[in-house]
């Protein structure tokens, strides 16, 4: 599904005089389909990084990113057009922050029903078929025409996560996806993500938790001063 | 997939240039004017694609050339180098550079293929004419010759962008910004156009007015799929609506990528200075 | 000192034997001038074409764009009529008349069908006219567009681009308006599907005897230096909307009380003795000619 090679990241500051600050370096895996692989290691050590390079929102100094792609074929994301890494997202790819970022001013079953709007679907379906998501991930239905940037922390990832996983993407990447949830809602996003899992979703996540990366991770990539140790969870 | 709008090398000099700064103006290295002939590069050496149904941002300060680029597509300025293509959809359409064309088929293409929104409504709407006028006015410069249908369109695009239909036959200069705006929307969208060019159209506008005008744009743009370029010196604008970012500085692009890593991952200094500096 | 006088002033002071003008008043040179630029104005029916517009003994604004088309087109055989207003007989078409006949010495008449050149003011005859003949109209305005558009340099350019919309949305606004095309008068033209033109303050009624017509139709303005054309057989059509056609004016139930045309653009008179409305025929040769068949 997925092999990642030799993948670094450098970031230079301009501000600072061009002063040049790794993300972390030499990092490669391979993830299969209905793979979990969780990512481990002390804050700073370039777990989010490592994400938002197979995402596109950082550009990687080197390495390679190949993605098996329904649409495109084999892609490496870290070459790809603008254009190729746009339709991997639209539907391929998901990605789960621990901030909600969502446009402003729209009712939080709409936000979650955007997505299969784009892919096509008619506009009742999707609505309901999001508003159950959200009954799902107990957010109860007086919440759903309201805008999610009033609701508390563990309502909006929740909006988050059922955003992403709306489409049943065929990779998705969690950066602490259970960080502001109670111990119930955190069981049924897990919940989501196995049963997403069991029909081939494969997912890279990075869990403050230990016992919820326990709960759902095959393998463990543990980052320490920026590189990598494979292991067992 | 085809892009629908490709530019290559798109140049606009302001003055005759020198032998100090011609071909193509002033090095970037030195800004945008020229020390000796003082010809100004308000658009240097830009090439860019829009492909269909996206939404490409332009972002950088005022006087980086932002404006300027949306007037020489909008064929308002003529410019001294560059190519302009705009695809039909027809896959065996002829590929016609734009700017070789004629400024009679230029205005064709832009009548029937193109619509933009001003930062100043004055610019984009005739204020003593009624605002259905306004719409009729891009209508038939696309060759609609019946008044009832004329007047159903326009009212529909009104009731789109939010403007109370019973008031189609009062002119513009009798709203306010906001609804203004909401007029040259509904104006730049009556010819269902390919491209919509939207020149900082939420500046100087309130903040709630400002939010609704945007709503509109983005839901106008997921139901109609038009492709738009937007231009803005408001990051929040461009994180909001675009897929795709350029930035621009000195009348060139000294960035360009996916919105999210142009905004998380800037690797041009003055792009991280423009990030660094948002409030 | 009269017309005769003036021009044989020279002949009369003893410095020359023959007139001191060339044949129809203007110097070869002009007459090349205005001959080249009607060529033109033919060759591209509907253009403005701008031309070197002479002085004359009358002044500007007074029918002298015309005057001077007339003037450098007249040839001695011609029989010329000229009209104002559809009357052979007011006072500018007859002192027009008198000055062309005076430098020419062609023969007058009053008889639409028996002329080969006829200047007009504000009409087009109502006798369908044959390819024999050449009609001249004065114009005070020439640019259609001057009422969307004071700037001269504006309109050029919009013409050069067919960039008419604003034209249309004047007609559109007049509907919004008024629920109906209000122009009286000037009524714009598109000649051969390309110009908008301004027909000269013709009725509404002459505009559809300039389509498709047997005759070549001449305009020229003389105060603004222009001079354009409608060759014969060229479609001109009057700008309209689908469902807001153009109409000419109505004259039902009314008839011309001298005589008795049903079928003519009439005048309306009111009889300052008793105050009766009446009717006359505005082409009064037309009129003339019923009246003595």
């Amino acid at each position: 599904m997925l092999e990642v090679r030799n993948l670094s990241k450098t970031f230079v500051i301009h501000i600072l005089g061009g002063k040049s600050i790794e993300g972390f370096r030499g990092v490669s895996f391979r993830l299969y389909p209905g793979e979990f692989l969780g990512l481990t290691g002390r804050s700073g050590s370039g777990k989010s990084s490592v994400l938002k390079c197979i995402y596109g929102t950082y550009l990687p100094a080197s390495g390679e990113v190949w993605f098996a792609s329904e649409r495109l074929g084999r892609v490496d994301l870290a070459r790809a057009g603008e254009q190729a890494v746009l339709r991997v997202r639209d539907g391929e790819m998901g990605y789960v922050s621990q901030f909600l970022r969502v446009i402003p001013r729209i009712a939080a079953a709409d936000v979650v029903a955007e997505p299969l709007l784009r892919a096509g679907s008619e506009a009742g379906a999707a609505r309901r078929q999001a508003a159950a998501l959200l009954e799902r991930l107990r957010i109860p239905a007086r919440l759903h025409d309201a805008y999610p940037s009033t609701f508390s922390g563990g309502e909006q990832q929740r909006i988050n996560i059922a955003r992403a996983v709306i489409r049943k993407p065929r990779l998705l990447l969690l950066d602490e996806p259970t960080a502001s949830l109670d111990r119930e809602s955190q069981e049924t996003v897990i919940g989501i993500l196995r049963e997403l899992k069991e029909k081939g979703t494969s997912m890279i996540g990075i869990f403050h938790d230990r016992a919820a990366l326990e709960a759902i991770a095959d393998n463990v990539l543990e980052l320490a001063n920026g590189s990598m140790e494979h292991g067992r969870p | 997939m085809k892009p629908l709008l490709e530019i290559h090398g798109l140049t606009k000099l302001f003055g005759s240039g020198c032998g100090h700064c011609l071909p193509g103006g002033v090095s970037p290295e030195e800004g945008n004017r020229c020390g000796r002939c003082g010809t100004v590069v308000g658009c240097g050496d830009v090439s860019l694609m829009v492909y269909p149904g996206e939404v490409l941002g332009v972002v950088g300060e005022s006087g980086s050339g932002k404006s300027t680029l949306v007037r020489l597509i909008h064929f308002e300025l003529d410019a001294t180098a560059g190519e302009i293509y705009l695809n039909n959809g027809k896959e065996d359409a002829a590929r016609e550079n734009l700017l070789m064309q004629s400024p009679f088929r230029r205005r064709q293409i832009r009548s029937r293929h193109m619509g933009i929104v001003y930062q100043n409504p004055w610019l984009g709407l005739r204020m003593q004419v009624s605002s259905g006028g306004n719409i009729a006015e891009k209508l038939l410069a696309a060759g609609w010759r019946n008044v009832s249908e004329i007047r159903k369109r326009a009212a529909f695009l009104l009731e789109r962008t939010e403007i109370p239909v019973n008031r189609m036959d009062e002119p513009p200069a009798n709203f306010s910004g906001g609804m203004q705006q909401r007029v040259q929307i509904a104006k730049a969208l009556s010819n269902n156009p390919q491209v919509l060019l939207l020149d900082e159209v939420t500046t100087g506008l309130d903040l709630s007015v400002q939010a609704r005008v945007l709503d509109l744009i983005r839901n106008l743009q997921r139901e109609l799929a038009v492709a738009m370029i937007v231009v803005s010196h408001d990051l929040g604008v461009i994180r909001l609506l675009c897929q795709r970012t350029i930035v621009m500085r000195h009348g060139r692009v000294v960035e360009s990528g996916l919105t999210d890593q142009v905004l998380e991952d800037p690797r041009h200094e003055y792009t991280q200075l423009l990030v660094s500096s948002q409030l | 000192m009269n017309l005769r006088e003036w021009m044989g002033r020279k002949k009369r002071d003893g410095c020359g034997n023959g007139p001191d003008y060339s044949f129809a008043f203007l110097d070869d040179v002009s007459k090349r001038e205005i001959r080249r630029k009607i060529l033109k104005a033919v060759a591209i029916p509907g253009y403005q074409v701008p031309f070197g517009s002479r002085e004359l003994p009358i002044a500007r604004g007074w029918g002298t764009g015309g005057l001077q088309i007339t003037l450098s087109l007249v040839l001695p055989e011609d029989i010329l009529k000229v009209i104002d207003q559809g009357c052979d007989g007011s006072v500018n078409a007859v002192n027009i008349k008198r000055f062309i006949q005076a430098v020419t010495g062609v023969r007058l008449t009053t008889d639409t069908g028996e002329a080969t050149l006829i200047q007009t003011r504000h009409r087009v005859p109502e006798e369908p006219m044959t390819d024999a003949q050449i009609l001249i109209l004065q114009v005070p305005y020439p640019e259609a567009l001057r009422e969307v558009e004071p700037s001269e340099r504006v309109t050029r350019r919009m013409h050069a681009e067919a960039d008419y919309s604003r034209m249309w949305l004047y007609l559109y606004e007049d509907i919004v308006k008024f629920d109906e095309i209000t122009i009286g008068y000037r009524y714009p033209v598109t000649v051969n599907g390309r110009y908008i033109m301004d027909p000269s303050p013709i009725p509404r009624w002459d505009i559809p005897k300039l389509h498709m017509a047997e005759t070549l139709f001449l305009f020229g303005a003389g105060r603004e230096k222009r001079i354009y054309a409608v060759p014969p057989h060229t479609p001109v059509v009057p700008l309209e909307f689908e469902d807001f056609r153009f109409r000419v004016e109505n004259f039902e139930g009314k008839a011309c009380a001298r005589c008795g045309a049903t079928d003519t653009y009439l005048d309306e008179i009111i009889d300052d003795a008793t105050g009766r409305r009446l009717f006359f025929c505005s082409d009064t040769g037309f009129c003339d000619k019923r009246c003595g068949e």
